[in-house]
Parts: structure tokens; sequence; C-alpha cells
């Protein structure tokens, strides 16, 4: 069996930047973190960076990273690596070659498939997205989508993981971890389920994500969790979402490079203590509704140039990148979050993005629909094949056999049409007979087809299921954890 | 001084707000105190005036939040001069007290600020304890003020579980009939607010304020 995701040449790349520009960026960025500096509530990373130079004054948190530190760290950084599944053939080959798409998280609300109504996620919710994205060959990754909340707060994304490790076998993303104590356990349950530790480093079936919420600011408790993943090889997605017009630059070049500098910071870092920690870079920058103050992420033109800039950046440093794609300030599913969801992710996958994010989501990544999940996953199949492209050889030009059906003939008839009409990418939704075969047939609209496909495949689908004991242990680890809160995460308290 | 010299004054600090002018506001405020306008005046029918029209502006679409994060900053700065020849104790018709942060362990605040500065606008008087606020210091406050409202903000589902330990403690002091208690954030919810004892959740900061403004009328 081939690789999953599609192998394209990218023969179009698309640049938002010229080579100049880039430069600007990088140097923006470089200037950034060596004058300004970056504020960092992680004791131990503020540590890490004193020691190899970097001018730091724990009172402030603050950290002016020279440039050489942060070169280093690049260079350090893996160029290709794989987020691996749970099965070999489910491996995402992160090697500026493949594109893949993965859901998205941490939603709080689920449309409910059988009632239509939006209400708290639970775990089934996520151990749906998980059986879900296991059967759907266009979604490569899981990222729990929504959060369980009828569980204690404090194992919310332990719950997530064990949704994901026995429910896909395909590679699971951890969100959220902002404690060390939480990132150890999650190393361990992954361990249990990949063979050991030293398997897990081999082949990594999980990953975390850390996120930045201020601009040039890394949380404390997120810093030593990622410094736990990255100490055992877990890949970590070193994710910035400034927000233009708040916690980045209103003009979107100030806003690339605020989000450069925020994951170039935090890589350095990474690479000082553990050389070579694989890492992603995760452009999910939007614009902000200045109107309002609301946020104003999702499908937006903007929010496509931002993060199209930050691959580009990405692909100069030779980084694999996972930038935010799918998107919408939607409610429900319809014509609007189309658009959105076809605009965003398309200009990442022309611009180079390796994982695109966000299958499913409504409301800003607030709420999970499953209708959706199929609608996306749609889009998602339309995209990769669109960007593989074609081939121009003799094979494909036929002339050969133009010659022989000659003017006036036609195809349909000819062994090369046999040969190559599965080439095509065919649409599993979208009903494409005439208006009367459609309306005999029950007239469904889009969503109600999507809705029918979800409960089929959650009905048929069975992914290959975790050795029930290792299964049995996991469940146990979660039901200790559930006990007591872990330790609190170094804040700016500390 | 005349009626009409005091209007221009009044009519000059509404537009110093109106129209974000940060660097005259100082200049336009001992202008008018100079010229003999009343200090309470000279907020009330000038600076706030022009902050209402802002605000309600920004209500209705027609202002960027920018816009009025500006107006509230040029306000600020004339009030600072105009405030200090006020007598203590003048009513300066606040419709009330509103106590706001962010709950602990999460250090959240654009929202909450934003609550914050549009409530203002509106006419109540604000107290922003920050982010990472425990219970026990948003108790404190709103125990010691005279608070109308309490407002609570939480960004994730992991410290918006804090939100009910602050109601029911309000609860056990006897405390929380005596107050509004809002909350916001992107997990919460109208049924969450239901659900905890809260009076009202608002999704952003517009409805938060017509929410409140409602919810002291009926009172």
């Amino acid at each position: 069996m081939g690789r999953i995701g599609f192998d394209t040449e990218r023969k179009v790349r698309l640049s938002v930047m010229t080579k100049d520009e880039e430069d600007a960026i990088h140097w923006a960025s470089m200037e950034l973190l060596s004058d300004t500096g970056m504020r960092i509530y992680s004791r131990q990373s503020l540590q890490i960076l004193k020691d190899h130079g970097a001018d730091v004054d724990f009172s402030q948190k603050l950290a002016k990273i020279p440039n050489h530190i942060v070169e280093e760290g690049l260079k350090r950084a893996p160029k290709a690596f794989k987020l691996c599944g749970r099965t070999k053939e489910n491996d995402v080959v992160l090697d500026n070659r493949h594109v893949y798409f993965s859901t998205d998280a941490t939603g709080v609300a689920t449309y409910d498939l059988e009632t239509g109504e939006k209400r708290g996620s639970t775990k089934e919710d996520v151990v749906k997205v998980a059986i879900l994205t296991d059967y759907l060959p266009g979604v490569a990754v899981f990222n729990p989508s929504v959060t369980p909340l009828e569980v204690p707060p404090h194992s919310h994304t332990l719950h997530e993981l064990d949704a994901g490790l026995n429910h896909t076998t395909k590679h699971t993303m951890v969100e959220a971890v902002f404690i060390a104590e939480e990132a150890k356990l999650e190393v361990k349950m992954a361990s249990l389920v990949a063979g050991g530790e030293k398997e897990l480093r081999r082949r990594p079936i999980i990953s975390s994500i850390m996120c930045c919420v201020f601009p040039l600011t890394l949380d404390g408790g997120a810093m030593d969790a990622s410094l736990e993943f990255s100490k055992v090889g877990v890949p970590v997605h070193l994710m910035s979402m400034p927000q233009a017009g708040t916690t980045g630059p209103a003009t979107l070049a100030g806003c690339i490079a605020i989000n450069n500098a925020e994951i170039l910071g935090a890589n350095a870092i990474l690479q000082l203590a553990w050389p070579g920690a694989p890492v992603l870079y995760s452009t999910v920058g939007s614009p902000m509704d200045l109107r309002t103050g609301g946020y104003g992420g999702g499908g937006r033109p903007e929010t496509a140039l931002i993060n199209a800039g930050g691959v580009q950046m990405s692909k100069r440093y030779g980084l694999p990148s996972s930038p935010g794609s799918m998107g919408s300030m939607s409610k429900m599913i319809g014509p609007w979050i189309g658009h959105e969801h076809t605009l965003v992710p398309l200009t990442m996958a022309l611009v180079g993005g390796d994982l695109l994010n966000g299958i499913g989501m409504l409301e800003g990544s607030k709420v999970l629909s499953f209708e959706q999940m199929m609608i996306d996953h749609e889009i998602a199949t339309a995209i990769l094949r669109l960007i593989s492209g074609f081939t121009v050889n003799d094979e494909t030009l036929a002339l050969p056999m133009i010659d022989r059906v000659g003017p006036r003939g036609n195809f349909l008839q000819e062994p090369h049409t046999y040969k190559h009409m599965k080439d095509f990418w065919n649409p599993s939704l979208t009903d494409l007979r005439p208006y009367d075969v459609w309306k005999a047939s029950g007239a469904e609209t889009t969503e109600q087809v999507a809705r029918r496909k979800a409960k089929e495949i959650l009905a048929e689908h069975k992914p290959a299921p975790l050795d029930p004991s290792v299964s049995k242990l996991l469940g146990e680890m979660i039901a200790e954890a559930e006990k007591k809160p872990f330790p609190k995460g170094t804040t700016e308290n500390w | 001084m005349s009626d009409s010299v005091s209007a221009i004054h009044l009519q000059r600090l509404k537009d110093a707000v109106t129209g974000c002018d940060l660097d005259n506001v100082e200049k336009i405020a001992k202008d008018a105190l100079a010229s003999g306008v009343k200090p309470v005046e000279a907020i009330q029918l000038g600076l706030a005036k022009g902050i209402k029209e802002v605000g309600e502006k920004f209500g209705k679409g027609e202002a960027y939040l920018p816009e009025l994060v500006m107006a509230a900053n040029v306000m600020k700065k004339g009030v600072a001069v105009i405030e200090p020849q006020i007598p203590k104790g003048t009513d300066m018709g606040s419709l009330g007290k509103v106590v706001i942060g962010t709950v602990e362990g999460d250090i959240h605040d654009i929202g909450k600020t934003l609550v914050g500065t549009i409530l203002g606008t509106a006419g109540f008087d604000i107290l922003d304890l920050g982010v990472d606020v425990p219970a026990e210091k948003f108790l404190e406050n709103a125990a010691k003020e005279h608070v109308k409202i309490l407002g609570i903000s939480a960004l994730m589902t992991t410290t918006m579980v804090k939100m009910p330990d602050i109601v029911t403690a309000l609860a056990s002091k006897g405390l929380r009939k005596r107050m509004i208690v809002m909350v916001g954030g992107a997990p919460t919810t109208k049924e969450w607010a239901k659900e905890i004892g809260a009076d009202a959740q608002a999704g952003d900061a517009v409805e938060a304020t017509e929410l409140a403004l409602k919810l002291i009328r009926s009172r």
C-alpha cells in the first residue's frame, strides 16, 4: 500500500512574498527576539536560554535571544520526519512533498447526530471523531475536535488521547497540555501503546500542541510540557495565533513577523534542550473583527495571507508546517462555510503547507458537526486532488489514440479511456444526477447525505482495536489521574 | 461666562472624544476649566457625552473597536485633568459599580477588558481585578465595594469550572442577592449561566452591555 495523502511534485507554488520580503520578515523576527525579547513563564526554559548565552532577566521573566541561538535552533530542527500512525500504512510523512488534512481542536459543543441539537460535547463525540477519522481517507491525523465536558476538567486531554489511541489507527494529536506532569502521563500512555518509550521515539504515534496566547510570550506550563514531549521525541506543533489588531499588529507583515518570532523562539528552547526535537511550524493567525472585538478567525482572505506568509517562512527554514486552514464563524452548515473552508486550505496547500487542520468545526472551532466533517472531507480530497496536478508524457498526451479516433470521433470506447477512468476525483456527497432523478429518489440535501453517510460509517466501521489489556491499563491510568488534579503548572506566579 | 461660551467648550470636549484627539484633549480640558466651565459639567456634558455617542455607534456597528478604545483613552486623559477640581463625594451619575475579572488559572484578558471598557462607556463605574483572580479576591471586592454587578470571565473549559464556586461562595456569605452576576468567555453559554446560578451570560461586549443595562433597570 502506498502512502496516505497525495504524492505531489508541487508544481504550482504560490508565494505571497518576494525573496526580499521574506528576508525582511526573517530579520524583523530576529530583531524582535534579540532586542524586544520574549516573556517566558517557564523557569527551566529561561535557564536553558541563559546557559546558551541569552540575556535573561528572571525577575521580569524576559529573555533577549541573540541571533546565533535562534539560528542554532533552526539548524538542529529536523527538516523531515513522520507523524506515525498506530499502523504503518497510516504514517504521515512530513517531507515537503506530501499534503495532509487533520481534524481540529478543541471545541466545547457538538451538533448531535441524532437530534440535530447543539449540546455540550462528550467523550462519545470524541470517540466518534476518531472512528470517522480512521475511516475517511482524506483525514490523516486525529485531533480531538471537542473536549469531553462530563469528566473532571484536569483529565480532559487524557480522555481525548484515550479516545484517539483506542479508536483510530491514525496519528493522534494532544491539545492544550499546560502541565509537565500531565505531559509525562500522556507520554506513558502513548508509550504503553507504542511498545515502550524507545519505540515511541522511533515511531511517535502522538504529537502535542504548544500554543502561544500572548504576543512574544510563552506559557510556562505549556513550555514545560513541551520540553517533556521533546525529551522523548514526541513532535510538538509550535502554534502561534496572532490575532491582527490585538495579539498581533493590525498590519499583516507585522503579524507574520511576530508569528515567526514566537515559533523560532520556542523552537530554539526545545532544540537547545533536546537537539533534533521534531517540531512543526504551526501558523494559525487571523484578523480580529475590529468592528466588534470578536474573534475574526475563519475563512477570511487575511487569514489566508497571514498563514500563507507563515508557511512561506517555514519553507525558507525547511521546517514542516501545520497551518490553520479550515475555519469559520458560521453557526451552521451552508453556503457561507463552504467557501471559507475552501479558500484558506486551498491557499495553504498551494503555498506548501504540510498538515492542514480544521476539518469538521463551526463557530470559530468551538462547535463540532459530524455533517460538516463529511463535507470538509469532500473539500479536502478535492484540494488534494487539485494540487497533485497532472503528468505530461506520451501516455497522457495519447497522440496515437487521438490520431486513430480522428476528427468527429469519440473516446468513450477506447482502452485508453478505460485505463484512466478512475484517475478522476469523484464527489461522495454532491449529487451529479439530473433534477428529476434526484427529486424522484428523495431529494436529499447535501447536509442530509452527509448525516446519513456519517451514521453509516459509525454503525459499520470498526477500527482495529488496541490489545484489550493495553486499553484496560489506559483506563486505569486515567482513573488514577482523575482522583486529584495535577500540581499546578508554572504560570506567572512562580 | 455666557452659556454660549460654555456650550462651545463642552462641544469641543465631546468632539475631542468622538474624534479620538489624544494629542489635544488635555489642552481642551484645561481651556474649558480656565474659561469657567464647571468641572462636573465638563465631564458629564462634555467628555461623557462623547464616549456615550461612540459607545452607541459601536453597538450599532458604525464605529470600530480601536476607535472606541482610543476614545475611552482620550476620555481618561481628559478626566485626569478635570477630576482633581471636583469635590470628593460629588454624584457623577454613575449607573453603579461593576467588578470584573478572569478566574484563577486563566490569564486571558482581551475580552474581559473590552467588556469593562464598553460598560464604562455606558456609564458604569468599573473595577477590573485583572486575570488569574482567586475566588477570595472576587468575594473580597464584591463585599467591600458598593457593587451592582459582578462579571466573571474564563476562556478555557478547564477554568470556567471555577465560576460556580464563586457564585456559591457569594450565596453562602449572603452577598448573592445584592448583585447581578454575569459570566462570559468563549466556552460559556446561557445554559451554563443558568446551571451555575448566574443571572446572565453574554457572547460579546455589546451584548454584555445591553444585558447589564436591562438587568440594572429591572432592579
